[in-house]
């Protein structure tokens, strides 16, 4: 018993066995194509199918009512297949068809090849760019594909190879050069694997590769997919065929693409064929039947495979689209709302600017003064986007995209114009930050009747942290708060009507002082790096209590050690200089935190001679800004300098400060005198991404100079100093150069100082601490007592009396005769003669 | 170069001129004109055969009728047109034309 199946030719009706319905449909299928660029050619297949039937209509009896395979073969045989349509009717110029057609038939049909020993030719009739890859497959008779595969791998570069990339281009460029084209080169008679446009869902490339080895197309897909999936590399691989594989235009080269099939059904019937298996019945026998088994197993797999997966697939590809395009609707529409909230805010259709703040300041005061068509501009050139994202999600859900080449380009257009908008309303609020200016207000509270002083803060309940709270000694009994608010504006007046535009409370009760923890703006007040910087000027004799909360707001350079919060709250502290000592912290044992050693933070590498030989510390003078500005101040000696300064400082007769800085610069520059102190800050709480500016030099000249306090990363010159007494401080990472003559010399040196010292005096007396540098061998002193901890390495002339104590991994030379020396060296240090 | 390309090229032509010919006798279908063509040792298949008529019919020289069939399918009878008859006038001047030509050369050579 046989399965049969029901057709169809033209309307009429035939029952067709299972084999022979697969030969014709096979041979169907081949005419369809091979007439599919005629015109009119569905009439032929039409005709071809009448035709057909009127041939099985002949072979029908009553006896015998159904086609067979033999019926099927026999009318192959009669009425020819698609070859012998080929030789007998070669395609036709008059015939439309597409033009590489003509040309494909023009190579074969002439035959009129090259004669002679197989020349390397460029193959034009196959060409992509300059037909250099087609024309070496030609020659080497193999497949086009992988010659364009070998010349994409050598350009995309095998990432082994470096310079690979530009050697697969000039490769491919002297080929071109050195190779000549021909049109007539013979066909190669080589299976070629082509991109089936017309069955494709992307470029063919799946539907090409199914057709080549004859497997079902959605298993191909399904392959492509697992493999992007996994990695990535599927996606590249698509790529990479999509770009070297050549789409089948011509007709020949559509039959090309069938290939062989691999079908199982013709393995079965190659293997039938060739093992003779069918005994006298012409009915398989059971040999037949048993090898034949497991291929059948196998196919019968993959077609249900194929048809089990195919749902699946559409599925889970409906599902991704479905997913992805809601995912990018939410997120636009969320995002859009968010947007048009900040617009409709910030034209002033919203209330409450003070709740929403950015980082250290209220969004409203981030706004105001930022010009309304720059705020309108900054919507659009946001909005747009997110309405191309929100079509595009809509479009990915319907299926169907609703964007006109005309409305996106005009939208293209519109965002372009918001760009610009928005950047030349930006800098023109730049602008606005170009000055700045100060405005110092104080306050003086007298607190003679308290013996201690409480300082507590109260919270503003805002986010901003943008106070510096210095506290200083003062003598007698009042408290003075000087509040010194800076801000920038577009002229020195305007910053410093802004600069106005924030107030700051400090509320006294009894002995309590309670500070705001932060400054809060005006209404209509506009945002311009306003900084409030409070010198809290203590009675030294009185005691203090310190809340956690005002602990909050100080600095830690404010304690002379590192102490927890708790800690501090606990005890009473007394002013001194500019920090807080404790008074009652010897006996208050409650917390047993270590304080971090910092001392690994210092560079290792410190070389005594960062000097160089005889050279100065300071740059040539036209390496400075021509921009001088000279100060009135005078009668000081004690100069302080914290910041990126050069400085130079001489003894002279009169009295002059001079600074050579830009303009802007001298606006960060922080310059007073308390007394007898002359003090010199830097300010500059912004980022400075462009650090090629001129570096500042201060040269302060005065008669009598008793105290050099140098801090941050400053380079100092300072010359000429005699007189009885000088007291050197260098902390931070400072380059100081000292020629002097003086009777007491005293210097303290912290950090990653480096120092020189020159001259003469009588003691010197030094205390280094950190990974600092003391070169000091041409400093004639008599009596040298040098305390060096840390990792410094000092270098003293000592020629009466030598105290050296090193401890740490320091390292102290000394040159002189010493007669008495006292030298004590601890842990990895080294006290050694020179 | 193949001689079989060569006859093909030469059949090509005159194929065109005997299935109007055929035709122009009355209403003919399609496998009466293959079994005289056949019969006539004129070398033919489905294959050829019906898109030469699909495009004939198509360039209004010929036009066809459906007449059922008692023993299958119905058939489509093609006849001449106007044009047609006037077209294969032309073909049949041409045909004694080359044969005349061509016999000239051949004799030509011989003496």
């Amino acid at each position: 018993m046989k399965k049969n199946i029901s057709i169809n030719l033209q309307g009429i009706i035939f029952y067709i066995e299972e084999d022979g319905y697969e030969q014709l449909s096979r041979y169907l299928a081949s005419i369809r194509i091979y007439f599919s660029n005629y015109e009119g050619h569905e009439e032929i297949v039409a005709d071809i199918e009448y035709r057909i039937a009127e041939i099985f209509s002949a072979r029908l009896a009553p006896g015998k009512q159904v086609i067979s395979l033999e019926d099927v073969q026999y009318l192959i045989g009669r009425m020819g297949d698609v070859n012998d349509f080929e030789v007998l009717d070669p395609m036709d110029d008059e015939i439309p068809y597409t033009t590489t057609a003509a040309a494909g038939n023009n190579s074969r049909t002439e035959n009129n090849t090259h004669t002679g020993p197989k020349k390397l030719y460029r193959d034009i009739n196959h060409k992509v760019i300059a037909g250099v890859c087609a024309g070496i497959a030609n020659y080497l008779n193999v497949d086009m594909v992988w010659v364009r595969l070998a010349f994409v791998l050598l350009i995309l570069g095998i990432p082994f190879t470096h310079g690979a990339t530009s050697f697969g281009v000039i490769l491919y460029i002297l080929l071109w050069i050195a190779m000549p084209a021909s049109a007539i080169l013979p066909d190669t008679t080589v299976k070629k694997l082509f991109r089936d446009t017309e069955d494709k869902k992307v470029a063919g490339v799946c539907a090409g590769i199914a057709k080549y080895f004859g497997i079902d197309v959605a298993i191909i897909r399904i392959l492509f997919l697992a493999l992007i999936f996994a990695g990535g590399f599927g996606l590249i691989a698509y790529i990479v065929l999509w770009v070297s594989v050549p789409e089948a235009v011509t007709l020949t080269e559509r039959m090309q693409m069938q290939g062989d099939p691999v079908t199982l059904a013709g393995i079965e019937k190659t293997l039938k064929d060739n093992l003779n298996m069918e005994d006298s019945n012409g009915q398989e026998s059971t040999r037949a039947r048993v090898i034949l088994l497991p291929i059948r197993l196998i196919s019968q797999l993959f077609s249900w495979l194929g048809r089990a997966l195919s749902p699946i697939l559409a599925f889970l590809i409906t599902l991704i689209r479905i997913g992805a395009g809601v995912f990018l609707l939410v997120l636009s529409i969320g995002l859009t709302i968010a947007l048009l909230t900040t617009l409709f805010y910030t034209l002033g259709w919203i209330d409450e600017p003070q709740n929403i703040s950015f980082g250290d300041f209220p969004a409203s005061v981030y706004l105001e003064g930022f010009p309304r068509l720059g705020l309108v501009a900054g919507f659009f050139v946001g909005i747009i986007p997110l309405i191309l994202l929100i079509f595009l999600s809509i479009g990915l859900l319907a299926k169907r995209f609703f964007i006109r080449a005309m409305m996106g380009w005009s939208m293209f257009g519109l965002w372009l114009v918001s760009v610009f908008v928005l950047v030349a309303c930006s800098l023109t609020y730049a602008g606005n930050f170009k000055r700045s200016g100060e405005v110092i207000t104080s306050r003086t509270i007298p607190m003679g009747n308290y013996q201690t002083l409480t300082l507590d803060a109260y919270d503003v309940n805002t986010d901003y942290d943008n106070i510096y709270v210095d506290v200083r000694e003062a003598d007698g009994n009042n408290v003075e708060i000087i509040q010194n608010v800076e801000a920038k504006g577009r002229t020195e007046a305007q910053a410093q009507a802004n600069a106005r535009m924030i107030t700051y409370r400090v509320v006294q009760k009894d002995s309590i002082l309670r500070f705001d923890n932060s400054y809060e703006f005006k209404p209509g007040a506009a945002f311009r790096d306003q900084n409030l910087e409070i010198k809290l000027l203590l009675p030294k004799n009185k005691k203090l209590r310190l809340t956690g909360d005002f602990v909050n707001m100080l600095p830690s350079a404010t304690f002379d050690q590192d102490y927890s919060h708790e800690k501090i709250a606990r005890n009473t502290w007394q002013v001194k200089g500019d920090m807080l000592t404790c008074l009652t912290c010897a006996t208050d044992t409650l917390d047993t935190e270590n304080i971090s050693d910092n001392e690994d933070d210092f560079n290792l590498n410190m070389d005594v001679n960062a000097f160089g030989d005889g050279e100065s510390v300071l740059l040539n003078e036209s390496e400075y800004s021509g921009n001088v500005r000279n100060f009135n101040y005078s009668n000081f000696n004690h100069i302080s300098i914290g910041g990126p300064y050069h400085v130079q400082i001489k003894q002279g007769t009169n009295y002059q400060v001079q600074v050579r800085a830009e303009s802007n610069e001298l606006d960060r520059m922080g310059i007073e005198q308390n007394g007898s102190e002359l003090s010199i800050t830097y300010e500059d709480k912004s980022i400075n991404l462009f650090n090629d500016r001129k570096p500042i030099l201060i040269q302060i000249t005065a008669p009598d100079i008793k105290k050099i306090d140098l801090s941050g990363a400053i380079k100092a010159d300072v010359n000429g100093i005699t007189g009885n007494d000088l007291d050197v401080s260098l902390t931070g990472a400072t380059k100081a150069a000292f020629n002097v003559r003086t009777q007491n010399l005293k210097a303290d040196i912290a950090g990653a100082s480096a120092s020189r010292f020159v001259g003469t005096t009588d003691v010197f007396n030094v205390n280094a601490a950190g990974a600092c540098s003391i070169e000091a061998g041409e400093l004639r002193a008599n009596r040298v007592d040098i305390d060096a901890s840390g990792m410094t390495v000092a270098k003293v002339y000592a020629s009466a009396e030598l105290h050296a104590e090193a401890s740490g991994a320091s390292q102290i030379k000394y040159k002189g005769n010493p007669g008495n020396t006292r030298v004590n060296a601890n842990g990895a240090s080294k006290v050694e003669r020179q | 170069m193949k001689v079989e390309n060569t006859q093909v090229q030469m059949r090509k032509g005159i194929l065109e001129f005997c299935i109007l010919e055929i035709i122009s006798r009355g209403e003919v279908y399609a496998s009466d004109m293959l079994e005289e063509l056949t019969a006539a040792k004129m070398i033919v298949v489905e294959g050829t055969l019906y898109p030469l008529l699909t495009r004939l019919k198509n360039a209004a020289l010929l036009e066809y009728n459906w007449v059922e069939s008692s023993s299958g399918p119905p058939r489509k009878y093609y006849k001449l047109t106007e044009a047609g008859t006037v077209f294969l006038e032309q073909l049949r001047e041409t045909w004694h034309e080359l044969v005349a030509s061509t016999e000239h050369i051949i004799l030509n050579k011989k003496s």
